[in-house]
């Protein structure tokens, strides 16, 4: 991987994918770029989110794909990267030393599932990633409910920032991505004490009025 | 709207998490908030003078553990979920049937709610 100067888009070359979730082992190669984030930005709680090409998905998730051949597989897929100054980058269990970068960047992508493969393999991840957390603590100030970070990416216009139940603008050159955070995964329940709405469909009844139907 | 299912018999003293499952009502909506309340049904001879201090906790989840009653296996589920903490029925209250209801705003003005029972089983 290759990292340019902040600010600068980031080319990432290749990429090995390991075993993903149990359910997809294969090596893709893939070539995108995705932005920096600046890390300790004055004044700026999230930093400087900026540009992200909206071909990072679309590559990777097309990387995924052909080499998985599982299309489920592939958009259960979680993808983690890291960059820091000498740190390595992690994704999907390939590890390279990042070059030039003082920022720290992670980004998860997920297609979130039901299945217990996709959620379980997000799981697994979000455990390792103590230090996305510290570095948001760091940026925000907040500790609390940092626990996983998605990010469904890429709008036009860039979305509110949101994080603990605050929203922040942020001004951005192009595109953006935008961090979205989840509750703890700890809320055990029973499926014997878990209902689901059935769903409301609300159709008007009839009138009321008794229609006497005459017989011949 | 009252679910035709119960939810799985609560013993006295016991404390679980109940939830329910919104996903099918909220479309492009999300959760802001939620409430519950607990009251027994009526016309029932066991007593609880304070049901509505069985709602422990409540909070909003978009995404569960559910917990397999048999293997005790956890599986996550992800979705929009109101969830309460639950219990600390008093011996009174046993044979009695509680009524669970969650409501929740939407952030598109909507209110909704679900409830359906519980029975108390003695210990």
């Amino acid at each position: 991987m290759i990292f340019g100067d902040l600010g600068a888009l980031v080319t990432v070359e290749t990429i090995d994918i390991g075993a993903v979730g149990g359910a997809v082992a294969a090596t893709g190669v893939c070539e995108f770029e995705f932005p920096i984030v600046l890390k300790g930005d004055a004044g700026a709680t999230l930093g400087i989110l900026d540009t992200l090409n909206r071909n990072v998905v679309a590559a990777l998730e097309e990387s995924l794909l052909t080499r998985s051949g599982d299309a489920k597989a592939a958009a259960e897929t979680l993808l983690q990267t890291r960059c820091g100054h000498d740190a390595p980058v992690e994704w999907s269990g390939a590890v390279v030393v990042v070059q030039d970068s003082l920022a720290i960047l992670e980004v998860l992508i997920t297609a979130r599932d039901d299945t217990a493969t996709g959620a379980g393999y997000l799981v697994r991840r979000i455990a390792d990633i103590g230090l996305f957390g510290a570095w948001l603590e760091g940026i925000t100030g907040e500790t609390e409910n940092r626990v996983e970070l998605t990010a469904s990416v890429l709008r036009e216009r860039p979305p509110p920032i949101e994080w603990s139940g605050n929203t922040r603008s942020v001004d951005t050159i192009d595109l953006l991505l935008r961090l979205e955070w989840m509750e703890e995964l700890s809320t055990p329940t029973s499926v014997d004490r878990l209902l689901r709405s059935p769903g409301r469909v609300r159709v008007l009844g009839p009138s009321g009025r008794v229609q006497l139907l005459k017989g011949n | 709207m009252r679910l035709p299912t119960p939810f799985d018999p609560i013993e006295i003293g016991e404390i679980d998490n109940f939830a329910f499952d919104f996903t099918a009502d909220i479309g492009a909506a999300t959760m802001v908030s939620t409430s519950w309340t607990c009251a027994l049904a009526p016309f029932q001879t066991a007593t609880d003078p304070s049901a509505q201090s069985r709602i422990l906790a409540t909070k909003l989840a978009t995404v569960i553990q559910t917990r397999d009653p048999l293997s005790g296996a956890l599986q996550t589920r992800a979705g929009s979920f109101s969830v309460a903490s639950v219990g600390g029925m008093p011996a009174s209250a046993a044979g009695a049937t509680y009524v669970l209801e969650a409501t929740v705003s939407l952030s598109d003005g909507r209110v909704l709610s679900l409830n359906s029972t519980v029975l108390c089983a003695g210990a």
